[in-house]
């Protein structure tokens, strides 16, 4: 299954693909149509990675459940 | 000498609890991918929203879009690329790749080995003289007997004789069963809260 998501530009409402673990790692992803970069404010980073920790915490358990 | 069959269709496969071997294995599945629901909801609440005691709020986080916008800095300067930085907020259940927190696909494969059995009813009065030594074997017996797994030679019980038949077939099943995709509800949260990401022009700072 696709990870991948996307979010609309705010500036021409375009798809901007992105991943999210990149995101959280300060990369920075481009609009196809409008070239305007997206990326996630430095003061957001920390509160995102432990919400983001605890996704893969129980992404884990789900991956030991299916394996049973 | 007369003979009848009591069974005889050899792939009579009634009784064989297929509909169970099948539904089990799904149930199981479904059981446990509600258990991950469950689990991805009290995720989905616990981190990406905030409850005020009336309702739930979503947390949002900040984020940036840097865009280059053409600048006339005066009426003979030529216009300049400036990148511009903007800051807006994006509610956190956007981020999430919550579709990998589900059983993508089940397959289930099983096979069956069938061996089928049934009895010949013979009637030894017909029978010729040359087989009246095996007539007289076990003539107290008055009952059925009901034969399990593989019989390799034949047996006689009383006036019946029972044989085993060399009818073995193989049952394949395979079931594929995927997941629908995330709920309408979801979807549609998820949907209001992106297409709500808009840039809000902020007023400039006289200093």
């Amino acid at each position: 299954m696709i990870n991948q998501q996307q979010i609309p530009c705010p500036n021409c409402s375009s798809a901007i693909p992105f991943e999210p673990q990149l995101l959280l790692q300060g990369g920075r992803f481009g609009c196809p149509t409008c070239t305007a970069v997206v990326s996630i404010a430095p003061e957001s980073i920390e509160s995102t990675k432990s919400v983001m920790k605890a996704y893969e915490e129980l992404k884990v358990c789900n991956t030991q459940m299916k394996g049973r | 000498m007369t003979t009848n069959t009591s069974k005889s269709n050899q792939y009579d496969f009634t009784g064989i609890p297929i509909d169970e071997l099948i539904s089990k294995p799904l149930t199981a599945i479904v059981d446990a991918q509600s258990k991950m629901a469950r689990e991805q909801v009290k995720l989905l609440l616990q981190n990406c929203f905030t409850f005020n005691g009336e309702f739930y709020q979503p947390k949002v986080i900040k984020m940036c879009i840097t865009r280059a916008v053409i600048e006339q800095r005066g009426p003979d300067k030529p216009p300049e690329l400036e990148q511009i930085i903007t800051f807006f907020d994006l509610p956190l259940i956007s981020i999430f790749p919550f579709n990998s927190l589900g059983i993508e696909a089940v397959d289930i494969h099983f096979d069956i080995d069938i061996s089928t059995q049934y009895t010949i009813e013979i009637d030894w009065e017909n029978i010729p003289s040359d087989t009246d030594q095996a007539s007289s074997f076990n003539t107290d017996h008055d009952t059925e007997v009901q034969m399990l797994g593989k019989v390799t030679s034949s047996a006689f019980t009383n006036k019946k004789k029972t044989e085993s038949i060399s009818s073995d077939s193989s049952y394949s099943v395979d079931v594929v069963a995927a997941p629908l995709p995330l709920p309408p509800g979801l979807l549609s949260i998820i949907d209001v809260y992106t297409k709500a990401i808009e840039p809000t022009q902020m007023p400039e700072i006289e200093n």
